[in-house]
């Protein structure tokens, strides 16, 4: 199963060293590529690049991309903030991956996090029989950034307590962490810069003061709401985990169509047309739950249908995604059923049906 | 045609290019040509002196209207770093001559008017709208579109700015960069008649000069690029004739950037002109504009008191700098500016970028004419108009508030009476009531029958090129605002077809102190009310009338003929009452009007002393107790009565009784019960004898009764609010003891509880709404 997990830069390895080997423009100190191939990497290529394929990762604009990249090129700290599930840790992976070859220095953002994982901790068995040395030292994943001169991943600060981002603040500012018991400073080396993912939903949690925000240049990667582009993403990114994983059916192009509609009508409050208001549920519907709504019925209609995707499985899968927040979400999913879904033809017939047979 | 002008200098530009304008000028100083011969319409020669003298301060524009009646002009706008202009200034710093040698005004105009009429959906847009005519690149948005996109910008605007904005040229590097770009975007086979007419006409007018003299070395033409490009070309000559003319009138007026913003067509585009000002006055030096951009837009975030730092100004600048290195530009435009900004200052909110920074690089700039411009009389009167009364002369949305008792201000709402009358946009009236809650009554129209008693008006002030426009065509219709007006209240008499209309220009008469209009609106209004059936007209004529009646006594105009307006009212308000009851006919949705008309009937025989009360109560009475008549206007009927007192109790449950009583067309009892909230529901709701009579019908219904008059019942207890139901819900427990919950139910939901769940969702969902409801 390991190999599932492969961070990006083991699994498109191919097309970072073919990006590498052709890349003849100018690299910031440091950078395993240019910013104009960290940005085809990232969009993807029509034409291959050194006879390798260039798969689009992020499906979206180009220039908030640009902008991501060009902060880090500048070593200024990137924000990446948004609505759950709209990309951002799958961006910051991958320009990580790109611009320094690992995507794996990472903290993880949550209550729980404390300084010693922005900065460092100690093995207390070596700490106990050596005392203070550098043997005994853990480095956080920040400072072996800092001393590798690479890009570190913080996701979620928008969870982390007050203390953790005072932290953050001053690493930002200074780029060096004192190790005041070994009397000695670690420095960032040239190359070093930090990607930061922030929770819009969370706010209020833990809102960041102005003084942290100030370190980072801030790009907001926004919720898709154009319909066809919606459809590209999940129907690409279900059809790529499906590869990975080699489970699933394919679902066909009707029900995927259906199942963004559903998400977007219910996310907007409204329907397409703009006739029918429609509640909103508490949980979020993001493109990426609906690539997983989509990625589950294709191993519901495998593992329990007859191998090819119905409207009984995306029913299924969706009842299944929407009931995590509780019985309210799956009340305003039984009113969206009666005065929209059930109104339509099509493959809406059978989804209606099988929907309100799973909601009963 | 091709030989004719060889050696002429001819030079392309783009309109509002800053790079094309420096460039013209190196040229003009390396050529120093004796004639300079530039793209606009021939007939506006005249204007040159005003255009190019030293304190005309663009943007302004070449303004061309029609003098045949018919509403049609045209712009050609100049911003300071346009290259007709800096043409203009140039020959008259050096004592060269400048001409125009487009086709005149007259045929602009006529070709704007044809391709309006058989172009539809372009109609509207042609027949008053103040642009520079259609420029024939914007028929071809697509070419313009594709071509960004080849080289992997999102729009036009992008594409310009990187290969001509922001990169380095010499005169000739750019005129041949602009020639090339030419034939890519309007390439020979692609020329259309009217254009193609046009680069005759200005190819023959360039022969003529070099034929009257002057040595085509000593020329240079400043022309759009696909002119310039078709002249090298040679292209034949057009077989179709030029238009005919159309009679027009011209003038200098000035212009402002936010107009000059919203030209952004793909010939004319602009998007932000005090961003290529700021640049044109560097050399075109955008990323030093960039730079002073950003350092004003963290002043304005400073001012609004958001926390911003020099690094914050310095980081947006590196990145919009970076920004245009990764994308192969040599200098940051609008677009990485903008990114920038909202990436760094802006903590990735779009919202400033919108609203504070674009339209920081839009500008707000007007225009200025110099002393040598002349003004026609209403431009003058304007001008004073606008001094003496402090008003204020932006682009820009601004209120203002007048109190009509202090006598310069109600000489400012004269004034901006007259302007509205006059149709010149400037002022628009939002209303009487405070700026802050913004929620202007209804009725509260500029020149309502509310006007006469304001003490007070807001108007939202805003100055554009719009306005000028309309200040120079206005002069047909008289040299002052209260000649224009009278002229146009006149107009608006002899189409009036109803008595409401003719007693609206009323109330525009004395709002702009148009006597002889008045005289004639009151004529109009006297005839059209002696024939006018419609009840809503009348109804809105007799409240006219018996303001002017009520608030006249102030103004002298009006005191001379209070008989007349006493004696008018009076008829007017007798011939609706006549025609009420005919009028309460028909379904609910015909007998609205009706019940409006009543209403207001009923408000103005409670006001007014000089009209018959009891004549008209006996009429409500009639209404509200004829079956024959919709029962809705008959609830309002009754409602009216009881709130007047001429109904008591007693009565009032006698009459509710009969008409609930109608078990067996309970939809008709239903709408009874809707016109009767309708009035004033809490009042009614307040007394006990009322809501027992309604118990009592709602208790008597049967199960399939109750059914059929849901909807209509849904209707009626819709207009309640939180504190009528509160009422209501204490006079049933009043009545019916501690039980009343159950009883309430019992009320609205009848007995048959199972039967009713069973009659599908949308009945479900009303019978729940009336469960919440008790
Ligand atoms: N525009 C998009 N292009 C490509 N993939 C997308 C896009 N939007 C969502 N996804 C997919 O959605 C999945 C979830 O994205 P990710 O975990 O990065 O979201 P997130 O923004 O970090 O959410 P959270 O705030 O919950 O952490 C990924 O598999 C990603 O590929
Ligand atoms: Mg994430």
């Amino acid at each position: 199963m390991s190999e599932l997990r492969l961070p990006a830069e083991l699994k498109f390895a191919a097309e970072l060293a073919a990006l590498e080997a052709t890349d003849d423009a100018l690299r910031p100190p440091q950078w395993r590529l240019s910013p104009k191939a960290v940005e085809t990497y990232v969009m993807g290529s029509a034409r291959p690049i050194g006879g390798v394929a260039i798969t689009p990762k992020y499906y979206g604009d180009r220039a908030l991309v640009q902008v991501a990249i060009a902060t880090l090129a500048s070593d200024r700290a990137l924000m990446l903030a948004g609505e759950p599930g709209t990309a951002k840790s799958w961006l910051s992976e991958h320009l990580s991956a790109a611009i320094c070859g690992t995507s794996l220095l990472t903290v993880q953002g949550t209550a729980g996090t404390s300084e010693d994982h922005l900065k460092y901790g100690w093995n207390y068995a070596l700490l106990i029989a050596e005392g203070p040395s550098e043997r005994a030292l853990v480095p956080s994943p920040v400072m072996r950034a800092m001393r590798q001169g690479k890009i570190a991943r913080v996701e979620e600060i928008t969870r982390t307590s007050p203390e953790v981002q005072d932290a953050l603040i001053s690493i930002l500012s200074e780029k060096q962490i004192a190790v005041p018991e070994l009397n000695e400073t670690v420095s960032a080396q040239r190359g070093f810069s930090i990607i930061a993912t922030a929770n819009t939903r969370d706010r209020g949690v833990n809102e960041m003061s102005a003084a942290l925000k100030r370190r980072f240049n801030f790009v907001t990667v926004p919720v898709v709401d154009d319909l066809d582009q919606e459809i590209r993403i999940v129907q690409q990114r279900e059809a790529q985990l499906r590869s990975d994983y080699q489970v699933g059916a394919p679902p066909p192009e009707d029900l995927t169509r259906l199942l963004v509609t559903v998400f977007q009508e219910l996310r907007s409050g409204a329907t397409k047309d703009g006739k029918t208001k429609v509640r909103t549920p508490n949980g979020v519907l993001s493109t990426a739950e609906a690539i997983s709504v989509l990625f589950n019925s294709g191993i519901l209609a495998q593992s329990f249908g007859d191998g090819a995707v119905g409207g009984v499985d995306v029913a299924r899968a969706l009842t299944g995604a929407l009931a995590k927040e509780g019985a309210d979400d799956l009340k305003v999913l039984r009113e969206y059923l009666e005065t929209v879904a059930k109104t339509r033809g099509g493959a809406w017939k059978a989804f209606y049906a099988a929907a309100k047979q799973t909601l009963a | 045609m091709a030989v004719s002008l060889a050696g002429v200098h001819l030079f392309p530009v783009r309109h509002h290019s800053p790079r094309a304008a420096l460039c013209l000028r190196a040229l003009l100083d390396e050529v120093r040509p004796a004639l300079v011969l530039i793209e606009g319409p021939s007939d506006a020669d005249a204007l040159i002196p005003i255009l190019s003298a030293d304190d005309t301060k663009p943007p302004i524009a070449i303004l061309a209207y029609r003098t045949d009646g018919t509403p049609q002009s045209a712009m050609w706008p100049f911003a300071r770093y346009s290259p007709e202009f800096q043409a203009l200034r140039w020959a008259h710093e050096h004592g060269a001559q400048a001409r125009f040698i487009d086709w005149p005004s007259g045929m602009a105009l006529a070709a704007d008017a044809a391709r309006a009429q058989t172009d539809s959906h372009r109609a509207a847009a042609a027949s008053d709208e103040d642009t520079r005519p259609i420029a024939p690149e914007d028929a071809a948005p697509d070419r313009y579109r594709a071509l960004a996109e080849r080289f992997g910008l999102r729009h036009f605007d992008e594409f310009w700015d990187a290969f001509f904005e922001t990169p380095c040229y010499q005169p000739a590097s750019f005129r041949d960069a602009l020639n090339a770009y030419a034939e890519w975007t309007a390439p020979a086979i692609e020329r259309d008649a009217e254009s193609a007419l046009r680069d005759r006409v200005m190819g023959d007018a360039i022969a003529a000069a070099i034929a009257s003299g002057t040595a085509p070395q000593r020329i240079v033409a400043v022309l759009g690029a696909a002119h310039v490009a078709a002249l090298l070309r040679g292209d034949p000559a057009p077989q179709s004739a030029l238009p005919d003319a159309l009679p027009t009138a011209l003038a200098v007026v000035p212009y402002s950037y936010p107009r000059l913003s919203e030209q952004s067509g793909y010939g004319a585009g602009n998007r932000a002109p005090w961003f290529y000002e700021r640049a044109y006055e560097g050399g075109n030096d955008f990323a030093h504009a960039s730079l002073l951009v950003l350092i004003e837009f963290a002043g304005n975030l400073r001012a609004r008191g958001f926390s911003v730092s020099l690094a914050d100004v310095i980081e947006a600048y590196r990145l919009a700098r970076t920004l245009a290195e990764i994308r192969g530009k040599s200098a940051p435009g609008v677009d990485e500016l903008s990114e920038a900004t909202q990436a760094t200052l802006a903590r990735g909110e779009a919202a400033p970028i919108r609203e504070f920074l674009l339209p920081l690089l839009i500008g707000r700039r007007i225009g200025q004419l110099g002393a040598s411009a002349g003004r026609n009389s209403l431009q003058l009167e304007f001008a004073q108009g606008i001094a003496a009364y402090g008003l204020p002369q932006i682009d820009e949305p601004e209120t203002v508030t007048l109190r009509l008792a202090d006598s310069t201000q109600a000489g400012a709402s004269l004034f901006l009476h007259r302007l509205r009358v006059a149709d010149v946009p400037f002022a628009s009236y939002v209303g009487s009531q405070s700026v802050l809650t913004r929620g202007r009554a209804e009725d509260d129209e500029a020149g309502g029958y509310g006007a006469l008693s304001r003490v007070r008006e807001h108007w939202e002030v805003q100055w554009s090129p719009a306005t000028e426009v309309a200040l120079a065509e206005r002069v047909i219709y008289g040299e002052r605002f209260a000649e224009v007006c009278e002229r146009r209240l006149n107009e608006a008499i002899g189409t009036a077809s109803l008595a409401a209309d003719a007693t609206r220009v009323l109330i525009d008469a004395v709002l702009t102190d148009a006597a002889q209009a008045l005289a004639r609106a009151l004529d109009a209004a006297e005839r059209l009310s002696s024939i006018d059936d419609d009840v809503v007209s009348l109804s809105q004529a007799a409240r006219t009338l018996s303001a002017l009646k009520s608030y006249g006594s102030s103004r002298p105009t009006l005191t001379q003929i209070a008989g007349t307006i006493e004696r008018l009212l009076v008829g007017t308000f007798t011939r609706a009452m006549l025609r009420l009851p005919i009028a309460c006919r028909g379904d609910v949705e015909a007998s609205g009007d009706a019940r409006s008309a009543m209403r207001t009937l009923h408000e103005l025989a409670l006001s007014q002393p000089a009209l018959d009360r009891g004549t008209w109560m006996q009429t409500l009475t009639d209404i509200a107790g004829d079956e024959g008549l919709e029962a809705t206007a008959s609830g309002v009927a009754a409602a009216l009565l009881y709130l007047a007192r001429e109904l008591d109790e007693a009565d009032l449950r006698g009459l509710l009784e009969r008409r609930l009583g109608d078990v067996i067309r309970p939809a008709r009892a239903a709408d009874f019960l809707a016109g009767f909230f309708q009035v004033n529901a809490l009042v009614l709701l307040k007394n006990r004898e009322i809501v027992a009579a309604l118990s009592e019908f709602l208790q008597a219904l049967s199960a399939q009764h109750f059914r059929d008059a849901l909807p209509a019942l849904r209707r009626a207890f819709a207009v309640l609010g939180a504190s009528e139901r509160r009422f209501l819900l204490e006079h049933l427990v009043g009545l019916h003891g501690r039980a009343a919950p159950a009883v309430a139910t019992q009320v609205v939901a009848a007995a048959d509880q199972q039967a009713l769940s069973d009659l599908g969702a949308a009945l479900g969902q009303a019978l729940d709404d009336l469960g919440d409801l008790l």
